[in-house]
């Protein structure tokens, strides 16, 4: 092709028109020619570039050496140079340019000069740069953000994830290199566990990643995806408009647990019995009501969202409930508490208490309010008040202390029987100390007492005696028991009951037990006695008649009298026995008469009785004084009988008897004494006499009798609750003493 | 065999207060075969101390009750107190009191009622106590 110009023009508008700066530069380095696109960029006129050196170009040393060192001096055998260098303008600023240098060679081919031709990068550069600290900024954010980010490119291979991601999926993360598929990733988590909701067979696996690589290539609305780690996380993906695939993964573990437990929190107060109440203050309508809530008052939810707190508040005025549901600034009236009653869809009407809770919301300002229907309350508000009377009415009635207290013992009720025993109206004992209306003996005992009250043992009783006001001695049974809540005591509850007579009738029931025992050994040994006394005469008189028996069989006859005599003296004996022990039974056991009598009258009828055996031992009765006593006369006259007749038969010989009564009265009774002046008793025999066939003497012919009448003395005289024993001080005979009370034989 | 080893006879002491039980014995010991004892008779425990004190007697039959102590309780050991170391026997027309039991304790060998006492148990006694002394089975088989 032929050009229609020179190719010297050619060149020299090329030369002038290229946009890149085009210069001269001389064997000496010296600039000789530059074009206007090199004034342009540099600032430099042509006049102006024309003589500067390289120094004056370059912005760094170090590339005008480079540059002078691998082009200069030009016969060097390089012949070009491309490289990237900084310049300096004329005003000091910094151009990037890429130089091209080319010698110029002569018709000899000798170099000449340099052609440098310096393309201005400067906006490349800036934009490389600009590109790296975007993509540094990018990663910064990407590793800073705490969801998990990834993308896919169109052959769903990774490229790019950044830490969270990583982080997120921790057991999936070594199948995660860039150039990975997605398939083969979630695959990788499969097979190590790194889903909860992925199943549990080969089969289910199979399932769930195909359900999952159909959401990933197709996807729409988030969803939440569960891993075995316990995170809940809300995937995100969306397919962008270059065909990447990209994810975005947020931890909504909190999310999903702070909604569990709101939806839980919701049907526990759409549960609950209390009735719960949503008001819109604004609005003045019913939000949202819990079921108890709908079911006592008939209405269903959106019955009741047409409904303001008036209709359904009986007897309230509007402008009452406005004032009550109105907003509120200060925190103190935030809450309200009022009684009130609600009316039902059918009319019928329950008390309730509301507790109204104002919601300062400003968008939407809300009362919550809780309400519990009273009816049931009440009743058991009445129903506990007609117990406390009753309880009341009870303890003022009941004989027994009642008293209540903390566990210091500070009274919080006593009940009227108590505080008229301790003579103080019972307001005045309450707040005092319990202890301080204890009798001082029993305060230490009734403190040892309630320490040792516990959960285990919260309950002793101990019986006390106490003083009364009039000053008898009362015996109370206490009942202590301390009420603990928590192992902690909170009450103390104390029930004392009047033992008195109760404790009595043990005594009594006591000594008759005593007595009774005593009376049975009495009859023991008195069995004993008879059984020995009345066989052995029995047997002898058995013997002796088999003795006579058998010497009439053989012939002799000398002992036979001997023997009869025997069975004679024993009949004898056996007869008396018998006789006593009738006389004995008889009298012991007789029924008590009791009436009033003067003492010396029966002393006289008693020495009558005897006036044979008086006159034979020339016997006198001396009576110091005289009494009255009450009991019965023919045994008290037996008594002194027996006592008379013992004196005229245990006397000295040949000497006559001389028989002294006295009688003296004091609180205690009557205390008579009979002595005699006869051979007397041993001290040692002093129990012993009073036995049924008990005698001291086996010389009957010095000395007879059964053995009875001191037995019989002593019956006696315990069967007018009075008492006989032997004065063992007595040494000039023989001297009872009998007592009987004032009173009589009772 | 009822006398000693040596050819005396035994010498038995009754203490009892009624005179009529010695004459009783008496006849059963004359009853009794091979009964060749030597039986003396004193009426009160006073009597009977005194006598084992002067020495030779070999065994007591002991009345229960003696006036005017009470029972064998009061007597026995009075014996034994006065160095009597030979068998002691209670005799007694009732032997059914529960303080008999307790009859070792107050240094008795036996008891037996005296309804029981005949020539067989006499003989039995007495072949018993030559042996040597009275052995438990004796009293024992007497309960």
């Amino acid at each position: 092709m032929r050009l229609p110009v020179s190719p010297e023009s050619l060149l020299h508008a090329l030369y002038e028109t290229l946009p890149d700066p085009v210069m001269i530069i001389d064997a000496d380095r010296k600039l000789i020619a530059s074009n206007a696109a090199a004034s342009a960029v540099f600032g430099y006129s042509a006049e102006e570039f024309l003589g500067l050196g390289p120094r004056d170009f370059y912005a760094s040393i170090e590339d005008a050496r480079e540059v002078g060192r691998a082009l200069f001096p030009l016969d060097k055998a390089t012949q070009t140079l491309h490289g990237q260098y900084q310049f300096l303008r004329k005003d000091g600023s910094i151009v990037t340019a890429e130089l091209t240098a080319n010698k110029i060679l002569d018709a000899d081919g000798k170099a000449v000069a340099l052609v440098a031709i310096l393309r201005d990068i400067s906006e490349t550069v800036a934009a490389r740069e600009e590109h790296r600290r975007t993509e540094s900024i990018l990663n910064t954010a990407l590793a800073s953000i705490s969801e998990g980010f990834i993308i896919f490119d169109k052959q769903d291979r990774l490229l790019l994830c950044n830490d969270a991601y990583f982080e997120i999926y921790a057991i999936s993360a070594p199948a995660m290199r860039i150039g990975a598929t997605f398939e083969s990733i979630i695959r990788y988590g499969v097979a190590h566990g790194q889903y909860a909701d992925c199943g549990k067979t080969e089969e289910e696996h199979e399932a769930w990643v195909a359900w999952r690589m159909e959401r990933h290539r197709n996807p729409s609305k988030p969803y939440i995806q569960r891993l075995s780690t316990n995170r809940s996380l809300l995937v995100e993906e969306r397919i962008a408009e270059d065909g990447l695939n990209v994810g975005v993964r947020t931890d909504v573990s909190i999310l999903s647990q702070a909604k569990n437990e709101a939806e839980r929190l919701g049907q526990i107060i759409e549960n609950v019995a209390q009735e719960v109440y949503l008001f819109s203050l604004t609005k003045d309508k019913i939000v949202s009501a819990n079921k108890a809530a709908r079911d006592n008052l008939q209405y269903s939810l959106e019955e009741l969202r047409e409904l303001s707190a008036a209709d359904f508040i009986a007897g309230s005025a509007q402008d009452e409930m406005n004032a009550l549901i109105a907003p509120t600034g200060s925190a103190e009236s935030k809450i309200q508490i009022f009684d009130t009653m609600h009316r039902r869809k059918d009319g019928s009407t329950y008390p309730c208490r509301v507790r109204l809770e104002h919601m300062e919301d400003p968008d939407d300002p809300v009362a919550l309010a809780f309400v519990e229907d009273m009816t049931e309350r009440l009743e058991i508000e009445r129903a506990l008040k007609q117990k406390e009377h009753e309880f009341e009415t009870l303890a003022r009635n009941l004989p027994d202390f009642i008293v209540r207290a903390k566990p210091d013992t500070t009274l919080t009720y006593v009940n009227e029987h108590y505080a008229r025993y301790v003579g103080r109206p019972a307001d005045e004992m309450i707040g005092r100390k319990f202890l301080d209306f204890v009798p001082e003996a029993n305060r230490a005992m009734l403190i040892e007492h309630l320490a040792s009250l516990s959960p285990e043992q919260p309950l002793r009783t101990s019986e006390q005696a106490m003083p009364s006001l009039t000053g008898e001695t009362l015996w109370c049974l206490w009942s202590n028991l301390m009420v603990f809540e928590d192992g902690k005591p909170v009450e103390l509850v104390s029930v004392g009951r009047d033992i008195t007579q109760v404790r009595e009738a043990q005594n009594r029931i006591a000594r008759q037990s005593r007595e009774l025992e005593l009376r049975n050994n009495a009859l023991e040994q008195f069995s004993a006695v008879v059984s020995h006394d009345l066989k052995a005469p029995l047997r002898q008189i058995r013997l002796f008649a088999d003795m006579i028996a058998e010497d009439i069989k053989l012939g002799k006859a000398e002992d036979l009298a001997t023997f009869s005599g025997y069975i004679s003296q024993r009949s004898e004996a056996m007869e008396a026995m018998t006789s006593s022990l009738l006389e004995y039974s008889q009298l012991a056991y007789q029924r008590i008469n009791p009436e009033k009598f003067q003492l010396s009258k029966a002393l006289n009828e008693a020495w009558t009785n005897l006036s044979v055996n008086v006159e034979e031992a020339q016997a006198s009765l001396i009576v110091e004084k005289d009494i009255d006593l009450y009991g019965d006369f023919t045994l008290l006259t037996h008594l002194y009988q027996n006592l008379f007749a013992n004196s005229l038969k245990y006397r000295r010989q040949d000497s006559s008897v001389e028989i002294r009564v006295e009688a003296q009265t004091d609180r205690e009774g009557h205390k008579i004494t009979v002595e005699d002046d006869g051979i007397g008793i041993a001290p040692e025999q002093a129990e012993r006499i009073f036995g049924v066939f008990q005698r001291l003497h086996a010389d009957e012919k010095l000395y007879s009798g059964t053995g009875i009448g001191l037995a019989l003395c002593r019956r006696i005289a315990e069967s007018h609750h009075g008492s006989i024993h032997l004065d063992t001080s007595y040494r000039d005979g023989a001297r009872f003493v009998i007592t009987l009370p004032r009173q009589g034989a009772g | 065999m009822s006398s000693q080893q040596d050819g005396t006879l035994l010498k038995v002491l009754l203490v009892d207060d009624d005179p009529a039980e010695h004459v009783l014995l008496k006849r059963k010991l004359k009853t009794a075969e091979d009964a060749s004892i030597d039986l003396e008779y004193v009426s009160d425990i006073g009597g009977a101390v005194e006598r084992v004190k002067a020495g030779g007697v070999d065994m007591v039959f002991l009345d229960n009750r003696l006036v005017p102590n009470n029972d064998f309780r009061e007597t026995a050991p009075q014996l034994r107190s006065a160095g009597f170391i030979g068998p002691i026997g209670i005799i007694s027309s009732d032997i059914s009191g529960r303080y008999f039991e307790k009859f070792r304790e107050f240094g008795v060998d036996f008891k037996i009622g005296k309804d029981e006492i005949d020539g067989t148990v006499i003989n039995f006694i007495l072949k018993e106590y030559t042996l040597d002394q009275l052995s438990e089975t004796c009293s024992e088989d007497f309960l």
